[in-house]
Order: C-alpha cells, then sequence, then structure tokens
C-alpha cells in the first residue's frame, strides 16, 4: 500500500505541478502584463512632454459659477481668447452656482486641484484666499503684461486691493437693487412703488392680505440678508458693528414680516432663488440685482416689473456696488500665462461683449462701456446713477463664511422655528465673529 | 521486513513532504502576489484615510495651509461633547435611524413576500422596485421636491389623508426631516426587496406545505414560516439599512441646494455626516469634522455588535 501510496502521489504531484506551473505562468502573465500597463504611462510621459515642450502649449484651468444666463458668455470669450491667443489652451470649471464655488474652494487648495483661474462674484472673500497665500498678487504681473486698470472705475480696482496688493484683475461691475412684481403690486391695488423701506413692509401686508400670496421673498443667505441690514442704516463694518441697533431693525424688519406670513423664503413656495418666485408670480417684492434683466427676459416674458435702487428707512435709496474679478491662485503652473489670458478676457472686445450680450447681466468694469450697457439695457438705467455716485460696501466680517453659516441658521431658527430673537443672536455672532 | 520496509518508504515519504512545503510555499507566494494589487488599493482607498482620519481628530488643521497641522490632544473630542450642534446632529440622525430601519426592514420584507406569490411579471416587479437604487441621489430628490412642493400632488394628498399642512415639506422644520425618511426608504427599499427575495426563495416549499396542512394562513405561515427562515437575511438588511442610514447625506445636500445653507431648513436635517461635512468642508475645520466622522465610525462598530446581540444572525 505504502508503494501504492507512493506511486500514487507520483501523478497527482505531475498533476499538481502542471497546474501549478500554469498558475505560475499565468500569475507571471497578469504580473507582467499589469506592470507593462503601470509603466506604459510613465514611459510615454516624457515623449509626449517633449512633443509638446517645443509648441509651449499650456492648458489652464478657468473656474466660474456657471447658470444658463452666464455660460454662453464664457463660452465666447474663451473660444475667442483660444483662438487668439495660440498655446493657449482653456479648460472651464463650471460651480453650479457661486454658493457651491466657494464652499467647494477650500477643499479644493488643500487636494491642490482648485483651478489656475478664478471668477470672484464679489471681492468679499478675497481678504482671506490673499492672508492665506491661497492666491497670487497681481502687481507684477499686471506690470509685464500691461494691463491697463486705468481704463476702469478707481473705486472698482481698490475693492480688489489689500494692503497696496492687486488681487483680482476687475471684469464686471455688479450691483444690488429691489424688484418688484407689478403685476402682483397692481392686483394688491397698490400702483405706486414704495419709497421707504416702511412702505416696503406695509405694501407686503397689503399684497398678503389681499391676494394670499407672499408680499416679500428673500433667499436667507449673507449677501441678501445684509441688503436689509444697510436698508436700515446698518452695515457689518468688517465685523466691528455686527451687533447694532441698525442691523437689529433690519433683521427684525424681516421677522415681523414672516410672522406675519407677508415674507417667505423662496424654497417655501417652491422656487428655488427669490427670482424663481417673483417670476412665478409667487413673490411681488425682493432684493435683486441686474442679473434679474437677463433672467425675466428669458423666464417671464409676460411679466411686468420693475428694477430701481433699494429703498432705505429713511426714505432714501442705495446699492451695494461691488464687482467680478479674475484672480490666479497660488496653485498656477504659469502665472504668467494666466494673465495674458486674463489681459485678453478683460481686453476692450470682451468688455465690450459683457455690454452687449445683456442675457449675461452684468455691467461691463471699463468705464467707457457702462454708458454702452446702459442704452442697450434700459431696465438697468434707472440705477446707474445710485451705482456709480452712492454704491455702498458689503464690508463682511473676516471670517465670512462661518459668519454667514452662523447668521443664515440663526435667521432661519427665529423665522421657521419662532427660537431666538434678533438681538441675542446679534449679540452672539458679535462676539464670536466680531473684531475690533 | 517490516523494518526494511519502512526504511524503503520513508525517503520517498520525506522527499514528498519536503516537496509539498515548496508546493505550499509557491502557492502562499502566488496568492500573495494575486492579491497584491487588491490589498493595495484596499490600503489605499480605505485603511488609510481611515488612518489618516483617526490622525486629523487629534489635529487642528487649516485647509488651506493643509501640510501644516498642529496636534491638540482630545481638544476636539471635548468640543463635540460641549457642541449643541453635535448634539442637535446626533439626536437628528437617531430618529432618523430609529424610523428607517424598522420602517425599511418591515417594508421590503412584506413587499418580497407578496412578490413572491405574484406568478406573472415577478421580474418586472423586482427590477421596477430595484430601479429607485439605481437612479441618481440628485434626480430622485429633486423629483420628491416637485411632489412635496406646496400644493404638489403628494403634498395635496398628505394634506388631505392625513391632515397634514399643505406646504413644502423639505422648506418646513416639522415637515424636513419626514421628507428625508420619505425619499430615503423609496431609494433603498428595492434593495433590500431583492435581498428578502432571495432569502424567501431559499425556504423549502416543504415547510409551507406543512404549515398549510395544518391550518395555518398566510400571515400565519408569513409569521412562522417565512420570518423565521429568513433571519439571517433580516440580520443583513437592519445592519446594512443601519450603517447606510447612520450615514445618510445626499438627500440632506440635495434639499440644501441653491444657496441654502447645508442642514436647512433651520437645523431639520442636519444630520451628524451633514455636520462634519459643514465642519470639515465649508468651515474649514477640517480636524474638528474628523473627531466627528471617528465618533460616526465608533456609533457604526457599536450599533453593528448590538444588532448582532440583540438580533442573532441564527
Amino acid at each position: 500500500m505504502g508503494s501504492l501510496s507512493s506511486e500514487g502521489a507520483g501523478p497527482t504531484q505531475s498533476v499538481r505541478g502542471t497546474r501549478h506551473s500554469s498558475l505560475r505562468r499565468r500569475a507571471m502573465a497578469i504580473f507582467s502584463a499589469t506592470a507593462v500597463a503601470s509603466a506604459l504611462p510613465v514611459v510615454a510621459l516624457p515623449a509626449q512632454s517633449a512633443g509638446a515642450a517645443p509648441q509651449q502649449a499650456v492648458t489652464i484651468t478657468l473656474g466660474y459659477a456657471g447658470g444658463t444666463n452666464i455660460n454662453p458668455y464664457y463660452n465666447h470669450v474663451i473660444a475667442a481668447a483660444e483662438k487668439a491667443l495660440p498655446g493657449i489652451r482653456v479648460k472651464p470649471v463650471v460651480y453650479a452656482t457661486y454658493d457651491d464655488q466657494l464652499n467647494e474652494m477650500p477643499a479644493q487648495v488643500a487636494a491642490g486641484t482648485i483651478p489656475d483661474i478664478i471668477v470672484w462674484d464679489n471681492s468679499a472673500p478675497v481678504g482671506q484666499y490673499a492672508k492665506q497665500g491661497a492666491i497670487l498678487g497681481l502687481n507684477a504681473l499686471v506690470a509685464a503684461q500691461h494691463v491697463d486698470l486705468t481704463a476702469d472705475p478707481p473705486a472698482l480696482v481698490r475693492a480688489w486691493t489689500i494692503d497696496g496688493k492687486l488681487y483680482g484683475v476687475p471684469l464686471y461691475l455688479q450691483n444690488s437693487a429691489f424688484v418688484y412684481n407689478l403685476d402682483m403690486l397692481k392686483a394688491a391695488g397698490i400702483t405706486k412703488l414704495p419709497s421707504s423701506m416702511q412702505q416696503v413692509g406695509a405694501d407686503a401686508l397689503a399684497v398678503y392680505h389681499k391676494t394670499g400670496k407672499a408680499g416679500l421673498t428673500i433667499l436667507d443667505n449673507l449677501f441678501h440678508l445684509t441688503q436689509y441690514v444697510l436698508a436700515f442704516g446698518g452695515g457689518w463694518g468688517f465685523g466691528r458693528t455686527i451687533y447694532s441697533k441698525a442691523n437689529v431693525a433690519g433683521l427684525q424688519f424681516l421677522v415681523n414680516l414672516f410672522q406675519q406670513h407677508a415674507a417667505v423664503l423662496p424654497n417655501q413656495v417652491g422656487a428655488s432663488w427669490d427670482g424663481v418666485a417673483v417670476a412665478d408670480n409667487q413673490a411681488a417684492m425682493s432684493d435683486g440685482g441686474p442679473w434679474y434683466i437677463g433672467f425675466m427676459a428669458s423666464s417671464a416674458t409676460k411679466v411686468n416689473y420693475a428694477l430701481t435702487p433699494i429703498p432705505t428707512s429713511s426714505g432714501q435709496k442705495f446699492v451695494v456696488t461691488y464687482g467680478g474679478a479674475y484672480s490666479i491662485t497660488a496653485h498656477s503652473h504659469d502665472p504668467a500665462a494666466d494673465m495674458r489670458l486674463i489681459k485678453y478676457l478683460t481686453n476692450a472686445a470682451s468688455e465690450q461683449y459683457v455690454a452687449t450680450d445683456t442675457s449675461f447681466g452684468f455691467v461691463p468694469a471699463m468705464s467707457r462701456y457702462i454708458n454702452l450697457y446702459r442704452q442697450k439695457t434700459p431696465k438697468y438705467a434707472n440705477i446707474t446713477n445710485a451705482v456709480l455716485a452712492s454704491g455702498r460696501t458689503l464690508d463682511y466680517p473676516p471670517s465670512t463664511i462661518q459668519f454667514g453659516n452662523a447668521l443664515v441658521s440663526g435667521f432661519e431658527n427665529i423665522v421657521l422655528r419662532h427660537s431666538g430673537t434678533v438681538p441675542a443672536l446679534l449679540s452672539t455672532l458679535q462676539k464670536t465673529y466680531g473684531s475690533r | 521486513m517490516r523494518h526494511l520496509r519502512h526504511l524503503a518508504l520513508g525517503a520517498p515519504r520525506a522527499e514528498g513532504r519536503r516537496s509539498l512545503a515548496v508546493q505550499a510555499k509557491r502557492d502562499w507566494g502566488a496568492a500573495y502576489v494575486l492579491l497584491a494589487p487588491a490589498a493595495g488599493l484596499l490600503g489605499l482607498w480605505f485603511i488609510y484615510p481611515i488612518v489618516d482620519t483617526v490622525v486629523l481628530s487629534f489635529q487642528r488643521v487649516n485647509l488651506f495651509q493643509f501640510s501644516q497641522r498642529t496636534y491638540v490632544g482630545f481638544s476636539n473630542f471635548h468640543q463635540l461633547l460641549d457642541d449643541p450642534a453635535f448634539h442637535h446632529s446626533l439626536f437628528i440622525t437617531l430618529v432618523f435611524v430609529v424610523v428607517v430601519v424598522p420602517a425599511q426592514t418591515a417594508a421590503a420584507l412584506a413587499l418580497a413576500a407578496v412578490l413572491q406569490g405574484v406568478q406573472v411579471g415577478r421580474t418586472f416587479f423586482r427590477t421596477t422596485f430595484f430601479l429607485p437604487y439605481m437612479t441618481s441621489t440628485v434626480a430622485v430628490t429633486t423629483v420628491f421636491m416637485k411632489l412635496f412642493v406646496i400644493g404638489g400632488p403628494l403634498a395635496a394628498v398628505a394634506s388631505a389623508v392625513f391632515g397634514v399642512a399643505n406646504a413644502t415639506w423639505y422648506a418646513q422644520p416639522n415637515l424636513a426631516l419626514a421628507f428625508l425618511v420619505i425619499v430615503y426608504v423609496y431609494m433603498y427599499i428595492g434593495l433590500y426587496v431583492v435581498v428578502f427575495l432571495g432569502g424567501i426563495e431559499n425556504v423549502p416549499v416543504e415547510l409551507h406545505e406543512a404549515a398549510k396542512v395544518d391550518g395555518a394562513g398566510v400571515v400565519q405561515r408569513f409569521r412562522f414560516v417565512t420570518v423565521p427562515s429568513v433571519r439571517p437575511y433580516i440580520f443583513f438588511v437592519v445592519v446594512a439599512g443601519f450603517i447606510q442610514a447612520v450615514q445618510v447625506f445626499d438627500q440632506a445636500y440635495v434639499i440644501a441646494s441653491n444657496g441654502a445653507i447645508l442642514g436647512s431648513p433651520a437645523g431639520a436635517t442636519a444630520t451628524l455626516v451633514i455636520f462634519l461635512y459643514q465642519q470639515a468642508f465649508r468651515l474649514n475645520n477640517l480636524g474638528y469634522g474628523s473627531a466627528a466622522a471617528v465618533v460616526l465610525l465608533l456609533i457604526v462598530f457599536a450599533g453593528t455588535v448590538l444588532t448582532r446581540r440583540l438580533l442573532p444572525e441564527r
């Protein structure tokens, strides 16, 4: 038996040996294939680079908050820039909204995936990014590429300058305003636009009582809440004046309207933002801006509306003036090429296109095209003077995002849960985010 | 002779053992080579992030200067203990899990039992139930947002049938969590129906026939035959359901789109993962968010152990 066993082991072992050998061969084949596949890009990369080097081709990533009205503008100017600047390819990185852009950018900085150039919609977060070294100072690059900033209003350039360093090349001028759905106001028997914020409140109540619809809508974020704070003579003062009488009055004005059902958040009526609520005849008034012009022209052609500076509690009117600009991030591989692109994207032709592409909804940064925009966009004409003469600034506290989150969260608790008070909220925010 | 024979056979046996040992070593070698890529990827995508998250939870980290980390000991965990927002997110998550896990388990088991009895079109129904699980969360949530908007079809039905205010559910603090539960259960129930169907199909027909002979009705057969037979599947669904539910994020994220802050309205959908995401990636407190992630990891582990204790697999 032993012999048999011993003999029997031979063929089994032989089969195992054959299988093992086969297995080993397969393993080696897989291993080799994997190794070759892994090595291919490494081998191919120098060849590609070597081939690309003589052409000096550079791909620049350009990040901006997109939208139905905004994308065509960028598609147009990017295509023109690629044609005019041989060797530069632009890869757009489109954020769904500006809030998404602000939310995603810190993680992109950490991951090293932030675009080479970013478009800011306002200068509020720029200080934080500049302080952290996440965006580059542009003075030397602007000088080297001969970018002419004297064509822009000096105040606009100053908005992008911190401690003498320029961090953004202005693209457009932007401002807030107040929007009225004239059809809804008329249905409530209101024929004259309110001259003060108190009258806005009274009209909002009238709309609610006579039509059952909201008189006012506000998108609950920092920018929109700030408009009402400013309308009552307040402001954040870069964190110095968070807890002030005027700021309390501004937010309390909104809280009162919510408590009387005269005001709603856009999503309460199924709207994604205030413009949709106004366009769908769900709310008669809202703070807004020139972006309503393009939106209403494409989405609510039958709705009669008006756009004016924002009424204040004192009867005067104001707008917040700010603007969009291009910045180069510290992640950029070729800042000089980036500035070449920025120079093109802010040149006279591009600025003229800002003025003529009215669906874009922004006012050109170059002074000489502001009047052209005014002619092309009659709805904007009556807010132009306020924009240029008495524009206010946002003056957010330094930890803007954190402050905004806390403010909106507290505001939602007050108006939706009836939990807390405006003075208590602002007092807490002053202690947490205030500066002296 | 025997001795000689033993001697004669001994050498080849020893040689054979040596050969087998060498063979075994070679097999192990091949196994390691073949497993190495998968193990490497597992380490890279799962083990390393977990370890790094634990490390981050003991540090203060600024996303803008990611490489400069400061060791802060248990400070982040101490802060969590005192943070009302964290307590609130734990409460919201607890309520969500307590409602979702039993609801989806019971509903999926019942649906699977009904589907098992369907003779015609079973595949169609199975696919139909599974479809929401395969569909994009954003798409499903957005559709439900349209259905539960003020005056929308389901908001109106709920108002008429249950007397709930005809309002936009996802914008009302008292309805938003219920909305989240509905969307979530709708999305995941199909997956668990398929799991239970697999279990029910394995129950021997003889058991049902014997119960029928003993006079058991449909409900009794379900209770005394089907349920005990699919106990391991129930265990799996409860554990998997718990692990997934405690990590709910996508649907709440979609609700808070369009510029609203995460957890809107008024923190009604501020689940634990929403909290940690907001801290880490929106408020730039990566270390603090990581500490919350570690707590989440411990909760998932504890919950799984507890479920195993309370609901033995067999």
